[in-house]
Protein backbone atom coordinates (compact mmCIF):
# COMPACT_ATOMS: atom_id res chain seq x y z
CA UNK A 1 0.00 0.00 0.00
CA UNK A 2 1.09 2.84 -0.97
CA UNK A 3 1.65 6.65 0.72
CA UNK A 4 -1.45 8.39 -0.51
CA UNK A 5 -4.14 5.44 0.43
CA UNK A 6 -2.17 5.07 3.85
CA UNK A 7 -3.09 9.17 4.09
CA UNK A 8 -6.57 8.09 3.31
CA UNK A 9 -6.78 6.06 5.35
CA UNK A 10 -5.62 8.05 8.33
CA UNK A 11 -8.29 10.62 7.06
CA UNK A 12 -11.11 7.76 7.04
CA UNK A 13 -10.23 7.20 10.90
CA UNK A 14 -9.82 10.40 11.99
CA UNK A 15 -13.31 11.75 10.40
CA UNK A 16 -14.70 8.21 12.06
CA UNK A 17 -12.78 9.44 14.89
CA UNK A 18 -14.66 12.91 15.92
CA UNK A 19 -17.96 10.47 15.08
CA UNK A 20 -16.79 7.82 17.62
CA UNK A 21 -16.12 10.63 20.26
CA UNK A 22 -19.31 12.54 20.24
CA UNK A 23 -21.01 8.97 19.83
CA UNK A 24 -19.15 7.69 23.11
CA UNK A 25 -20.11 10.76 24.63
CA UNK A 26 -23.40 9.97 24.61
CA UNK A 27 -22.70 6.52 25.32
CA UNK A 28 -21.36 7.46 28.68
CA UNK A 29 -22.91 11.03 29.26
CA UNK A 30 -19.56 12.55 30.03
CA UNK A 31 -17.12 14.69 27.27
CA UNK A 32 -14.67 11.92 25.68
CA UNK A 33 -12.61 12.50 22.50
CA UNK A 34 -10.18 10.35 20.29
CA UNK A 35 -7.25 11.65 18.90
CA UNK A 36 -5.61 10.19 16.25
CA UNK A 37 -1.71 10.14 17.19
CA UNK A 38 0.06 8.16 14.28
CA UNK A 39 -0.76 5.48 11.05
CA UNK A 40 1.89 2.86 10.31
CA UNK A 41 2.07 -0.07 8.27
CA UNK A 42 3.70 -2.47 9.80
CA UNK A 43 4.87 -5.81 8.47
CA UNK A 44 3.53 -8.17 10.99
CA UNK A 45 6.81 -9.55 12.68
CA UNK A 46 7.23 -6.44 13.99
CA UNK A 47 3.65 -5.43 15.21
CA UNK A 48 4.28 -6.66 18.55
CA UNK A 49 7.21 -4.61 19.17
CA UNK A 50 6.15 -1.88 17.74
CA UNK A 51 3.29 -1.99 20.44
CA UNK A 52 4.31 -3.21 23.96
CA UNK A 53 6.81 -5.98 25.26
CA UNK A 54 5.42 -9.40 24.09
CA UNK A 55 4.27 -10.42 27.50
CA UNK A 56 2.17 -7.50 28.29
CA UNK A 57 -1.30 -8.49 29.71
CA UNK A 58 -3.77 -6.47 27.37
CA UNK A 59 -7.47 -6.31 27.45
CA UNK A 60 -8.45 -7.00 23.64
CA UNK A 61 -11.32 -6.70 21.73
CA UNK A 62 -11.57 -8.09 18.47
CA UNK A 63 -13.87 -7.29 15.47
CA UNK A 64 -13.85 -9.36 12.14
CA UNK A 65 -14.67 -7.68 9.43
CA UNK A 66 -17.38 -9.10 7.00
CA UNK A 67 -19.34 -7.93 3.56
CA UNK A 68 -17.86 -7.45 0.85
CA UNK A 69 -14.41 -7.60 1.74
CA UNK A 70 -12.66 -9.17 5.18
CA UNK A 71 -10.47 -8.44 7.86
CA UNK A 72 -9.87 -7.40 11.56
CA UNK A 73 -10.00 -4.28 13.51
CA UNK A 74 -8.55 -4.78 17.21
CA UNK A 75 -8.78 -2.54 20.09
CA UNK A 76 -6.02 -2.81 22.50
CA UNK A 77 -5.59 -1.06 26.31
CA UNK A 78 -3.98 -1.37 29.41
CA UNK A 79 -5.53 -3.18 31.99
CA UNK A 80 -6.31 -0.19 34.09
CA UNK A 81 -7.41 1.81 31.42
CA UNK A 82 -10.13 -1.13 30.31
CA UNK A 83 -11.41 -1.07 33.87
CA UNK A 84 -11.65 2.65 33.94
CA UNK A 85 -13.60 2.61 30.79
CA UNK A 86 -15.98 -0.29 31.70
CA UNK A 87 -16.87 1.47 35.13
CA UNK A 88 -17.66 4.36 33.05
CA UNK A 89 -19.91 2.95 30.51
CA UNK A 90 -21.80 0.66 33.18
CA UNK A 91 -22.03 4.00 35.40
CA UNK A 92 -23.98 5.42 32.74
CA UNK A 93 -26.47 2.69 32.56
CA UNK A 94 -29.99 4.47 34.04
CA UNK A 95 -30.03 1.82 36.29
CA UNK A 96 -34.16 0.70 37.44
CA UNK A 97 -33.63 -3.03 37.51
CA UNK A 98 -31.60 -5.86 36.31
CA UNK A 99 -27.93 -6.62 38.04
CA UNK A 100 -24.92 -4.74 36.44
CA UNK A 101 -21.98 -7.15 36.93
CA UNK A 102 -18.69 -5.69 36.05
CA UNK A 103 -17.22 -8.56 34.88
CA UNK A 104 -19.28 -8.56 31.72
CA UNK A 105 -17.32 -7.73 28.98
CA UNK A 106 -20.30 -6.71 26.75
CA UNK A 107 -19.79 -2.82 28.05
CA UNK A 108 -16.57 -2.80 26.47
CA UNK A 109 -17.55 -5.02 23.44
CA UNK A 110 -20.42 -2.61 22.70
CA UNK A 111 -17.80 0.18 22.95
CA UNK A 112 -16.03 -1.25 20.41
CA UNK A 113 -18.69 -2.06 18.11
CA UNK A 114 -19.84 1.11 17.96
CA UNK A 115 -16.39 2.83 17.72
CA UNK A 116 -15.47 -0.52 15.05
CA UNK A 117 -18.66 0.21 13.17
CA UNK A 118 -17.78 3.95 13.29
CA UNK A 119 -14.97 3.42 10.66
CA UNK A 120 -16.40 0.46 8.68
CA UNK A 121 -19.34 3.16 7.88
CA UNK A 122 -17.29 5.71 6.47
CA UNK A 123 -14.62 3.60 4.90
CA UNK A 124 -17.58 1.61 3.33
CA UNK A 125 -19.24 4.91 2.79
CA UNK A 126 -16.33 6.14 1.03
CA UNK A 127 -15.20 3.05 -1.35
CA UNK A 128 -18.67 2.02 -2.29
CA UNK A 129 -18.80 -1.63 -0.43
CA UNK A 130 -20.99 -3.23 2.45
CA UNK A 131 -17.80 -3.69 5.42
CA UNK A 132 -19.46 -5.18 8.73
CA UNK A 133 -18.25 -6.09 11.95
CA UNK A 134 -18.77 -9.54 13.87
CA UNK A 135 -19.90 -9.55 17.01
CA UNK A 136 -16.81 -8.39 19.62
CA UNK A 137 -14.84 -10.97 21.24
CA UNK A 138 -12.80 -9.59 24.35
CA UNK A 139 -9.88 -11.17 25.55
CA UNK A 140 -7.33 -10.57 28.40
CA UNK A 141 -4.01 -12.07 27.63
CA UNK A 142 -0.36 -11.77 26.84
CA UNK A 143 -0.29 -9.21 23.62
CA UNK A 144 1.71 -11.55 21.70
CA UNK A 145 -0.05 -14.39 22.08
CA UNK A 146 -3.47 -12.87 20.70
CA UNK A 147 -1.67 -10.82 18.07
CA UNK A 148 0.31 -14.24 16.68
CA UNK A 149 -3.40 -16.29 16.32
CA UNK A 150 -4.67 -13.26 13.49
CA UNK A 151 -1.05 -13.00 12.57
CA UNK A 152 -1.05 -16.61 11.36
CA UNK A 153 -4.24 -16.16 9.58
CA UNK A 154 -4.01 -13.16 7.80
CA UNK A 155 -0.31 -14.30 6.91
CA UNK A 156 -1.79 -17.02 4.76
CA UNK A 157 -2.94 -13.84 2.98
CA UNK A 158 -1.21 -11.04 4.17
CA UNK A 159 2.05 -9.41 5.24
CA UNK A 160 1.21 -5.82 6.21
CA UNK A 161 -0.87 -4.54 9.28
CA UNK A 162 -2.30 -1.06 10.19
CA UNK A 163 -1.88 0.67 13.53
CA UNK A 164 -3.78 3.51 14.06
CA UNK A 165 -2.49 5.04 17.56
CA UNK A 166 -5.11 6.92 19.44
CA UNK A 167 -5.45 8.37 22.52
CA UNK A 168 -9.54 9.13 24.16
CA UNK A 169 -9.69 11.22 26.66
CA UNK A 170 -12.14 11.75 28.72
CA UNK A 171 -11.64 15.25 30.61
CA UNK A 172 -8.29 15.12 32.01
CA UNK A 173 -8.34 10.99 32.31
CA UNK A 174 -6.55 10.16 29.22
CA UNK A 175 -7.23 6.61 28.65
CA UNK A 176 -4.61 5.48 26.13
CA UNK A 177 -6.10 2.83 23.64
CA UNK A 178 -4.83 1.52 20.13
CA UNK A 179 -6.43 0.51 17.55
CA UNK A 180 -5.13 -1.86 14.80
CA UNK A 181 -7.02 -2.57 11.21
CA UNK A 182 -5.76 -5.37 9.45
CA UNK A 183 -7.73 -5.17 5.99
CA UNK A 184 -7.17 -8.60 4.06
CA UNK A 185 -5.19 -8.19 0.38
CA UNK A 186 -9.15 -8.08 -1.11
CA UNK A 187 -9.70 -5.09 0.79
CA UNK A 188 -6.71 -3.58 0.12
CA UNK A 189 -7.04 -3.84 -3.65
CA UNK A 190 -10.29 -1.91 -3.23
CA UNK A 191 -8.80 0.98 -0.83
CA UNK A 192 -6.16 1.63 -3.22
CA UNK A 193 -8.24 1.60 -5.78
CA UNK A 194 -11.52 3.78 -4.48
CA UNK A 195 -10.45 6.11 -1.71
CA UNK A 196 -10.26 9.26 -3.05
CA UNK B 1 -47.73 0.19 28.09
CA UNK B 2 -46.63 -2.37 25.65
CA UNK B 3 -44.37 -5.79 26.01
CA UNK B 4 -41.51 -5.21 23.77
CA UNK B 5 -39.22 -7.48 22.53
CA UNK B 6 -35.40 -6.39 23.01
CA UNK B 7 -32.74 -8.70 20.80
CA UNK B 8 -29.17 -7.66 21.34
CA UNK B 9 -26.39 -9.96 21.72
CA UNK B 10 -24.95 -7.40 24.34
CA UNK B 11 -25.98 -7.92 27.57
CA UNK B 12 -25.17 -4.13 28.60
CA UNK B 13 -27.07 -3.14 25.38
CA UNK B 14 -30.14 -5.45 26.41
CA UNK B 15 -29.84 -3.56 30.01
CA UNK B 16 -29.53 -0.49 29.16
CA UNK B 17 -32.54 -0.47 26.65
CA UNK B 18 -34.94 -2.17 29.80
CA UNK B 19 -33.91 0.10 31.72
CA UNK B 20 -34.78 2.94 29.41
CA UNK B 21 -38.39 1.00 28.57
CA UNK B 22 -38.91 0.18 32.32
CA UNK B 23 -39.30 3.27 33.24
CA UNK B 24 -41.95 4.13 30.82
CA UNK B 25 -43.88 0.99 32.30
CA UNK B 26 -43.82 -1.35 29.51
CA UNK B 27 -42.93 -4.81 30.03
CA UNK B 28 -39.79 -6.00 28.63
CA UNK B 29 -38.30 -9.62 27.28
CA UNK B 30 -35.15 -10.45 25.83
CA UNK B 31 -33.49 -12.40 23.67
CA UNK B 32 -29.31 -12.49 23.08
CA UNK B 33 -29.81 -13.69 19.23
CA UNK B 34 -31.95 -14.00 16.36
CA UNK B 35 -33.35 -17.62 16.53
CA UNK B 36 -34.41 -17.00 20.20
CA UNK B 37 -35.94 -13.48 18.98
CA UNK B 38 -38.07 -15.77 16.43
CA UNK B 39 -39.29 -18.21 18.94
CA UNK B 40 -39.51 -15.63 21.71
CA UNK B 41 -42.02 -13.74 18.88
CA UNK B 42 -44.03 -16.77 18.19
CA UNK B 43 -44.53 -17.48 21.83
CA UNK B 44 -45.38 -14.22 22.83
CA UNK B 45 -46.55 -11.95 20.53
CA UNK B 46 -45.01 -8.56 21.87
CA UNK B 47 -46.35 -5.27 20.37
CA UNK B 48 -43.11 -4.19 19.61
CA UNK B 49 -39.71 -5.46 18.77
CA UNK B 50 -36.27 -3.87 18.88
CA UNK B 51 -33.56 -5.79 16.78
CA UNK B 52 -30.32 -5.50 16.81
CA UNK B 53 -28.35 -6.46 13.45
CA UNK B 54 -24.94 -8.01 14.65
CA UNK B 55 -25.74 -10.96 16.40
CA UNK B 56 -24.28 -14.94 16.07
CA UNK B 57 -26.30 -17.66 15.59
CA UNK B 58 -28.72 -15.74 13.72
CA UNK B 59 -28.35 -12.12 12.59
CA UNK B 60 -31.82 -9.29 12.91
CA UNK B 61 -31.61 -9.04 9.13
CA UNK B 62 -32.32 -12.67 9.09
CA UNK B 63 -34.58 -12.87 12.41
CA UNK B 64 -36.78 -9.46 10.91
CA UNK B 65 -37.61 -11.67 7.84
CA UNK B 66 -38.39 -14.30 9.34
CA UNK B 67 -40.67 -12.67 12.26
CA UNK B 68 -42.46 -10.00 9.16
CA UNK B 69 -43.32 -14.29 7.58
CA UNK B 70 -44.91 -15.53 10.11
CA UNK B 71 -46.56 -12.02 10.85
CA UNK B 72 -46.71 -9.09 8.44
CA UNK B 73 -48.38 -7.18 10.91
CA UNK B 74 -45.03 -7.08 13.24
CA UNK B 75 -43.86 -4.06 14.41
CA UNK B 76 -39.83 -4.15 14.36
CA UNK B 77 -37.10 -1.30 15.31
CA UNK B 78 -34.01 -1.97 13.98
CA UNK B 79 -31.07 -0.60 16.73
CA UNK B 80 -27.96 -0.66 15.41
CA UNK B 81 -24.51 0.77 14.74
CA UNK B 82 -24.10 -0.08 11.41
CA UNK B 83 -25.30 3.16 9.13
CA UNK B 84 -24.34 1.99 6.13
CA UNK B 85 -26.66 2.71 2.88
CA UNK B 86 -26.99 -1.20 1.74
CA UNK B 87 -27.73 -2.22 4.87
CA UNK B 88 -30.85 0.11 5.71
CA UNK B 89 -32.14 -0.67 2.38
CA UNK B 90 -31.79 -4.03 2.95
CA UNK B 91 -34.12 -3.98 6.26
CA UNK B 92 -36.26 -1.41 5.08
CA UNK B 93 -37.62 -3.34 2.17
CA UNK B 94 -38.16 -6.13 4.25
CA UNK B 95 -40.71 -4.03 6.53
CA UNK B 96 -39.07 -2.58 9.69
CA UNK B 97 -41.30 0.20 11.01
CA UNK B 98 -38.24 1.89 12.50
CA UNK B 99 -34.77 2.72 12.60
CA UNK B 100 -32.68 3.85 15.50
CA UNK B 101 -28.68 4.26 15.27
CA UNK B 102 -26.74 3.30 17.95
CA UNK B 103 -25.63 5.02 20.63
CA UNK B 104 -28.77 6.39 20.95
CA UNK B 105 -30.40 8.85 23.47
CA UNK B 106 -33.24 8.07 25.59
CA UNK B 107 -35.69 10.34 23.74
CA UNK B 108 -34.74 8.91 20.05
CA UNK B 109 -35.67 5.63 21.20
CA UNK B 110 -39.10 6.77 23.27
CA UNK B 111 -39.79 8.70 20.13
CA UNK B 112 -39.09 5.59 18.21
CA UNK B 113 -41.11 3.05 20.20
CA UNK B 114 -44.05 5.70 20.41
CA UNK B 115 -44.36 5.63 16.73
CA UNK B 116 -44.12 2.39 16.26
CA UNK B 117 -46.85 1.52 18.70
CA UNK B 118 -49.52 3.96 17.25
CA UNK C 1 10.31 -11.74 34.50
CA UNK C 2 14.27 -13.48 35.36
CA UNK C 3 13.82 -16.11 37.89
CA UNK C 4 17.82 -16.39 38.41
CA UNK C 5 21.02 -14.42 37.10
CA UNK C 6 21.17 -16.33 33.65
CA UNK C 7 21.72 -13.70 30.66
CA UNK C 8 18.29 -13.13 28.57
CA UNK C 9 17.52 -13.67 25.17
CA UNK C 10 13.90 -13.12 23.48
CA UNK C 11 13.29 -14.88 20.61
CA UNK C 12 10.91 -13.71 18.21
CA UNK C 13 8.33 -15.24 15.99
CA UNK C 14 9.81 -17.03 13.10
CA UNK C 15 13.46 -17.14 14.75
CA UNK C 16 15.67 -20.35 15.00
CA UNK C 17 18.11 -19.89 18.25
CA UNK C 18 20.96 -22.95 19.10
CA UNK C 19 23.09 -22.25 21.86
CA UNK C 20 25.65 -23.89 23.92
CA UNK C 21 25.61 -21.02 26.61
CA UNK C 22 23.73 -20.88 29.63
CA UNK C 23 20.95 -18.42 28.85
CA UNK C 24 17.18 -18.28 29.65
CA UNK C 25 15.74 -18.09 26.04
CA UNK C 26 11.74 -16.75 26.00
CA UNK C 27 9.38 -16.21 23.71
CA UNK C 28 5.54 -15.66 24.27
CA UNK C 29 2.76 -18.50 22.49
CA UNK C 30 -0.24 -18.48 21.43
CA UNK C 31 -1.26 -20.23 18.08
CA UNK C 32 2.28 -20.58 17.73
CA UNK C 33 4.79 -23.88 18.65
CA UNK C 34 8.14 -23.86 19.91
CA UNK C 35 10.34 -26.96 20.51
CA UNK C 36 12.71 -26.64 22.99
CA UNK C 37 16.06 -29.52 22.29
CA UNK C 38 18.13 -30.28 25.05
CA UNK C 39 21.16 -32.20 24.65
CA UNK C 40 22.36 -32.87 28.40
CA UNK C 41 25.44 -34.46 27.65
CA UNK C 42 26.90 -32.20 25.18
CA UNK C 43 25.02 -29.05 26.89
CA UNK C 44 23.72 -28.20 23.62
CA UNK C 45 19.69 -26.20 23.41
CA UNK C 46 18.07 -25.00 20.81
CA UNK C 47 14.66 -23.29 20.32
CA UNK C 48 12.24 -22.09 17.26
CA UNK C 49 8.90 -20.50 17.54
CA UNK C 50 6.62 -21.40 14.24
CA UNK C 51 3.43 -19.82 13.32
CA UNK C 52 2.23 -22.17 10.43
CA UNK C 53 2.46 -25.84 9.76
CA UNK C 54 3.79 -25.28 6.49
CA UNK C 55 4.01 -22.91 3.51
CA UNK C 56 1.45 -22.43 1.03
CA UNK C 57 2.35 -24.88 -1.79
CA UNK C 58 3.19 -22.18 -4.29
CA UNK C 59 5.30 -20.21 -2.21
CA UNK C 60 8.85 -19.86 -2.39
CA UNK C 61 10.78 -20.02 1.11
CA UNK C 62 13.59 -17.98 1.44
CA UNK C 63 15.95 -18.73 4.48
CA UNK C 64 14.36 -15.32 6.06
CA UNK C 65 11.18 -16.98 5.88
CA UNK C 66 11.73 -20.48 6.84
CA UNK C 67 11.15 -20.04 10.86
CA UNK C 68 7.82 -19.07 9.89
CA UNK C 69 6.83 -22.73 9.13
CA UNK C 70 7.35 -25.63 11.12
CA UNK C 71 8.08 -27.72 8.24
CA UNK C 72 11.17 -26.09 7.10
CA UNK C 73 12.42 -24.40 10.38
CA UNK C 74 12.49 -28.02 12.55
CA UNK C 75 14.72 -29.86 10.33
CA UNK C 76 16.77 -26.19 10.06
CA UNK C 77 16.86 -25.75 13.72
CA UNK C 78 18.19 -29.84 13.93
CA UNK C 79 21.04 -29.08 11.10
CA UNK C 80 22.36 -26.24 13.61
CA UNK C 81 22.25 -28.03 16.59
CA UNK C 82 23.97 -31.33 14.81
CA UNK C 83 26.40 -29.00 13.61
CA UNK C 84 27.19 -27.90 17.42
CA UNK C 85 27.74 -31.62 18.08
CA UNK C 86 24.54 -32.84 18.86
CA UNK C 87 23.87 -36.26 19.30
CA UNK C 88 20.33 -37.67 19.07
CA UNK C 89 20.65 -40.54 21.76
CA UNK C 90 21.12 -37.66 24.69
CA UNK C 91 18.72 -35.27 23.23
CA UNK C 92 15.33 -34.15 24.51
CA UNK C 93 12.45 -32.52 23.19
CA UNK C 94 9.91 -30.82 24.96
CA UNK C 95 6.84 -28.97 22.85
CA UNK C 96 4.84 -25.90 24.13
CA UNK C 97 1.91 -23.63 22.62
CA UNK C 98 -0.41 -24.46 19.96
CA UNK C 99 -3.52 -22.56 22.12
CA UNK C 100 -6.61 -21.78 20.64
CA UNK C 101 -6.97 -18.35 21.05
CA UNK C 102 -9.84 -16.75 18.95
CA UNK C 103 -12.16 -19.49 19.64
CA UNK C 104 -15.01 -17.48 18.79
CA UNK C 105 -14.05 -15.24 15.52
CA UNK C 106 -11.66 -17.93 14.10
CA UNK C 107 -11.93 -20.90 12.44
CA UNK C 108 -8.66 -22.23 11.21
CA UNK C 109 -7.43 -25.15 13.19
CA UNK C 110 -3.72 -24.10 13.13
CA UNK C 111 -2.79 -24.29 16.72
CA UNK C 112 -3.23 -28.47 16.22
CA UNK C 113 -1.30 -28.60 13.39
CA UNK C 114 1.54 -26.50 14.54
CA UNK C 115 1.55 -28.84 17.30
CA UNK C 116 1.30 -31.90 14.93
CA UNK C 117 3.90 -31.06 12.68
CA UNK C 118 6.20 -30.73 15.57
CA UNK C 119 5.33 -34.01 16.90
CA UNK C 120 5.82 -35.88 13.49
CA UNK C 121 9.36 -34.34 13.11
CA UNK C 122 10.28 -35.31 16.21
CA UNK C 123 9.37 -38.85 15.84
CA UNK C 124 10.57 -38.80 12.60
CA UNK C 125 13.94 -37.88 13.58
CA UNK C 126 14.39 -40.37 16.48
CA UNK C 127 13.80 -37.45 19.24
CA UNK C 128 12.75 -38.40 22.37
CA UNK C 129 9.37 -35.94 23.57
CA UNK C 130 9.69 -35.89 27.34
CA UNK C 131 6.90 -32.71 27.80
CA UNK C 132 4.49 -31.43 26.11
CA UNK C 133 2.47 -28.24 27.28
CA UNK C 134 0.02 -27.09 24.19
CA UNK C 135 -3.08 -26.22 23.91
CA UNK C 136 -6.21 -24.71 25.73
CA UNK C 137 -7.15 -21.19 25.12
CA UNK C 138 -4.59 -19.07 26.69
CA UNK C 139 -1.37 -17.94 25.65
CA UNK C 140 2.33 -19.17 27.47
CA UNK C 141 5.48 -17.70 27.97
CA UNK C 142 8.06 -19.68 28.05
CA UNK C 143 11.29 -19.66 29.09
CA UNK C 144 14.46 -22.07 28.54
CA UNK C 145 16.81 -22.81 30.32
CA UNK C 146 19.86 -23.68 28.56
CA UNK C 147 21.97 -24.77 31.33
CA UNK C 148 19.44 -27.33 32.96
CA UNK C 149 16.98 -27.93 29.92
CA UNK C 150 14.53 -26.74 32.71
CA UNK C 151 11.41 -24.90 30.95
CA UNK C 152 9.28 -22.71 32.97
CA UNK C 153 5.89 -21.45 31.59
CA UNK C 154 3.88 -18.70 32.68
CA UNK C 155 0.33 -17.74 31.49
CA UNK C 156 -1.96 -14.36 32.69
CA UNK C 157 -4.40 -15.46 35.56
CA UNK C 158 -7.59 -13.93 33.58
CA UNK C 159 -9.61 -14.21 37.21
CA UNK C 160 -7.59 -10.92 38.12
CA UNK C 161 -9.39 -8.86 35.21
CA UNK C 162 -12.74 -8.27 35.04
Amino acid sequence: MDETVLERIKSVFSESAELAGRSMEMMVGRPLSIRVNRIEQIPFENLCESLYPPDTPMAMILLRITGDNSGYMVFLMYEENARKLNEILWGSVPFEDGVINLSDPSALGELANVVGSCFLNVLADRVGLELRPTEPFFVYDMLAAVLEGLIAEQSLIADKAILVDTNMAEKERGIGMHFLFLPSPDLVENLAARLR
Amino acid sequence: MARILVVDDSYFMRMVLRNMLKKEKHEVLEAENGEKAVSLYRRNRPELVTLDITMPVKDGIEAAREILEEDPSAKIIMVTALGQESILKKAITLGVSEFVVKPFTTETVLEAVNRALK
Amino acid sequence: MTTNNLPQKNLSIGEIYVTTKAEQVSTVLGSCVSVCLYDSKNKISGMNHHVLPAPPPSAQVDSKHSGKYGKTALPELLVRMKQLGMETRTTSAKIFGGAHMLSQISFAMINERNVAVAREFLHANGIRIVAEDVGGDRGRKVIFQTDSGKVLVREVNKREFL
